[in-house]
């Protein structure tokens, strides 16, 4: 199961000016229940 | 930097945008505004640099920023040619007849009668798995029986190949997977018994037509005996055994309200994990708005149920390559005649080798044919290309060499948007 470690940060400016935040990048939560990953799980032709 | 050819930028309905890389698979979630913000700066990402920092270092490491396009693309290309030739698995899949014992109206197979693998086939088809496991190269052996209905002939064919196979496997450390397409008139208490004793992963792909009526209508005997309590009974000591089974709902606008029936029939049985259903339009009835609302209407009518399916999925198994395009998977007809996939008719001018006495396979040029043209001259542009389902066998037959189906930009990025809603569950804004 891969787990979301990051929490997102809001979207803001630093002092800079730049923005910052507003962004994750760590896949999301997966509970390994979703339809796609059931159809890996098949090894029978799809024809 | 390059902005990645496969990157697109999804709106969900969660209220989040998500930036998805379909070679990667990789995926940032971000506010929606950002979603907005990134998809102007695609065209110049070098600049995102200095706008938002943290955002293009992520970018960079996760490869939604390239050095060169053309590079991913051959990378893109590459990884699926790797994928393909693997060698380490081989897909055999036996066809022990081509005779069965229902006429579904929508079976695209001639039924040969008293068509049926001769001994010194069986033999050549042993010799060819021992002469394949015993180079060294396989570690898994997928062994399919098709058909016609492979169990009509269990005992003269399935069971001397399966058990020759199994102990091909054990003299050179070779796992074995087994299954089985099967209409499972045939699939009895003792075949069921006698396969588990011989090999403990066994998955069968078992079609209804309907609920009870429905299914009778189709699949009946030559005396007008409808099969669907036999084979309700015969899968369910079948799942109770741990065969892994999917319940392929062959539908059509008419039928498919019935499948409730079928769905509510299993419902003791939802809770086995090897337990499946997929649901799928019987390939000669047409896509309609009709059929979409009944389809609704369907998925209303079972969502009480807790179950397994393909329901929830838009892409279902073809998030896969299709087993035909592998190199190392062939389809071995009754009468030895050698084929790449079973969604075809098996008639020896489509034949793409010949099984020989000696347990080798003579391949002809279509061979060489459909697996040098795993690619059209426009797949190596076509942002879809690393989740495409388009199988070889089609883009093969293509009559001017190009993508057979004319896709549209917009419908490619629905494509890559459904994709994500398979791997993910995360709904994307129609």
């Amino acid at each position: 199961m891969k787990v979301n470690k990051k929490q997102m940060e809001p979207l803001s400016r630093n002092e800079k000016g730049q923005l910052q935040g507003g962004f994750c990048d760590s896949n999301v939560n997966c509970n390994n229940s979703c339809a796609g990953c059931n159809a890996l799980d098949s090894l029978q032709p799809h024809n | 930097m390059e902005w990645s050819n496969y990157n697109k930028i999804i709106s969900a309905t969660d209220g989040y945008s998500y930036l998805f890389n379909g070679f990667t698979k990789q995926w940032i979630k971000m506010v929606s505004s950002l979603g907005k913000f990134l998809d102007e700066y695609a065209s110049m990402p070098d600049e995102l640099q200095a706008v938002h920092p943290d955002l293009y270092e992520a970018l960079k490491e996760k490869a939604f920023l390239v050095d060169d396009t053309e590079k991913e693309m051959h990378s893109c290309l590459n990884s699926i040619q790797d994928k393909l030739n693997d060698s380490s698995v081989w897909k055999l899949t036996i066809n022990p007849t081509l005779d069965c014992n229902l006429r579904c109206w929508y079976c695209y197979e001639s039924h040969l009668k008293g068509s049926v693998m001769s001994d010194d086939t069986i033999n050549n088809v042993e010799k060819l798995i021992n002469n394949t496991l015993k180079a060294g190269k396989v570690q898994v052996l997928q062994l399919a029986f098709f058909g016609g209905e492979p169990l009509l002939k269990y005992s003269s064919v399935v069971l001397p190949i399966l058990i020759s196979a199994k102990e091909a496997c054990e003299r050179n450390n070779v796992k074995l997977f087994l299954s089985f397409t099967s209409n499972s008139v045939c699939l009895t208490k003792k075949v069921v018994d006698k396969l588990k004793s011989i090999c403990d992963d066994i998955a069968v792909q078992v079609p209804f037509d309907g609920g009870k009526t429905y299914h009778n209508e189709v699949k009946h005997f030559e005396n007008g005996r409808g099969s669907y309590d036999i084979v309700r009974r015969n899968i369910i000591y079948a799942i109770e055994q741990g065969i892994r089974i999917n319940i392929r709902c062959n539908y059509t606008f008419k039928s498919l309200m019935s499948f409730e029936e079928v769905v509510r029939d299993f419902s003791d049985y939802h809770h086995y994990p090897n337990l499946r259903f997929s649901f799928h339009k019987v390939w000669q009835e047409k896509e309609s708005l009709e059929l979409k609302e009944r389809m609704i209407e369907f998925k209303n009518a079972v969502m009480c149920f807790q179950f397994k399916s393909n329901l929830s999925s838009h892409f279902g198994d073809s998030v896969n390559p299709c087993y035909g395009d592998y190199t190392q998977n062939i389809v071995v007809n009754y009468n030895g005649d050698v084929f790449k996939c079973t969604a075809r008719d098996f008639k020896s001018e489509h034949r793409v080798g010949v099984l020989e006495s000696n347990g080798t396979i003579a391949f002809s040029e279509k061979n060489n044919q459909r697996l040098s043209r795993r690619f059209t001259k426009d797949c190596a542009k076509c942002k879809r290309l690393p989740i495409c389902p388009i199988c070889s066998q089609v883009r093969s037959e293509s009559s001017n060499g190009g993508c057979p189906i004319q896709i549209s930009e917009g419908d490619v990025g629905i494509n890559i948007a459904k994709y994500f809603y398979d791997l993910t569950g995360i709904m994307y804004v129609k």
